[in-house]
């Protein structure tokens, strides 16, 4: 069964996270546990399962205005939300290395080529935000929003065009 | 005759704290002092704790009642060493005269 191109995307961005480890070079190993849309009402994470990743598609918006006849772009705003565990490292310092490795994860490639094929045409940067809550032990917590931008054939979300 | 506030003071020395109810001992190291040993009742909830806008994370809070003579003065620094493992305390809450105050712990220092 086919992936719609919304489908393709996160299964990349989820992809390109998991290489977040020391070993390939990044400041950090937060992309050792990457989850996707996560329910942190009903389950969140536990103490144990950090260092972790989730990913949230959250909405698109779409447009046809100036775009070339017979597509759609989409814009996607997507949450990536980490927590983290002091150990050795200061907390807020983690923090900013689990941010900065995300970014530059992100910026490896920010049109999400899969087997030679362009899935997006440009990724943006909106935000980040950072908090630290001294409760049993040290959690932290970062937020990245970015915008994906992709465009698809008119009510064809199946089908890429460039 | 005994106050109402001695009477307080000798409930939770002698019930409410005693080892052989409620209360089990501990070390408790104000900063800059000695340990002494002080009985106290141990409590370890967990609760879900926000740590940024979508990331919620399960974790326990430890925090104990203890004596508030045992308990003097600012705690910033202090520690209490239970079961071989070292806790940092966080905050002291409750009001002087009452008997009890209880101590909100960490694994971790707030100046780690």
């Amino acid at each position: 069964m086919a992936d719609d191109v919304r489908q393709k995307i996160v299964d990349a961005v989820k992809a390109r996270l998991q290489t977040i480890t020391t070993g390939n070079g990044y400041e950090t190993s937060v992309g050792s546990n990457v989850k996707v849309w996560r329910d942190m009402t009903s389950t969140p994470f536990a103490s144990g399962d950090l260092d972790a990743l989730n990913i949230r598609d959250m909405r698109t918006e779409a447009s046809r205005e100036g775009q070339p006849m017979g597509t759609t772009q989409h814009e996607m705003t997507m949450h990536i939300e980490a927590a983290t565990k002091d150990t050795t490292m200061a907390r807020d310092k983690k923090l900013r290395k689990i941010l900065a490795d995300i970014i530059k994860a992100i910026g490896t490639d920010r049109q999400w080529t899969v087997s030679g094929s362009k899935l997006a045409w440009n990724t943006q940067i909106e935000s980040t935000a950072i908090d630290v809550q001294h409760k049993g032990e040290i959690l932290g917590g970062c937020q990245l929003v970015i915008s994906i931008l992709y465009r698809t054939l008119d009510f064809d979300p199946y089908t890429t065009s460039h | 005759m005994s106050t109402l506030t001695d009477q307080i003071a000798t409930d939770v020395a002698d019930a409410f704290l005693n080892t052989d109810d409620w209360g089990e001992a501990v070390t408790y190291t104000p900063n800059g002092g000695s340990a002494v040993s002080i009985n106290v009742i141990w409590d370890e909830s967990f609760e879900t704790i926000s740590v940024s806008d979508g990331v919620e994370i399960r974790n326990f809070q430890p925090a104990c009642f203890a004596d508030e003579d045992d308990i003097t003065g600012d705690v910033d620094g202090d520690t209490i060493v239970r079961g071989g493992s070292t806790y940092y305390v966080l905050d002291k809450q409750g009001e002087q005269g009452q008997g009890i105050v209880i101590l909100l712990l960490s694994l971790r220092s707030i100046h780690g």
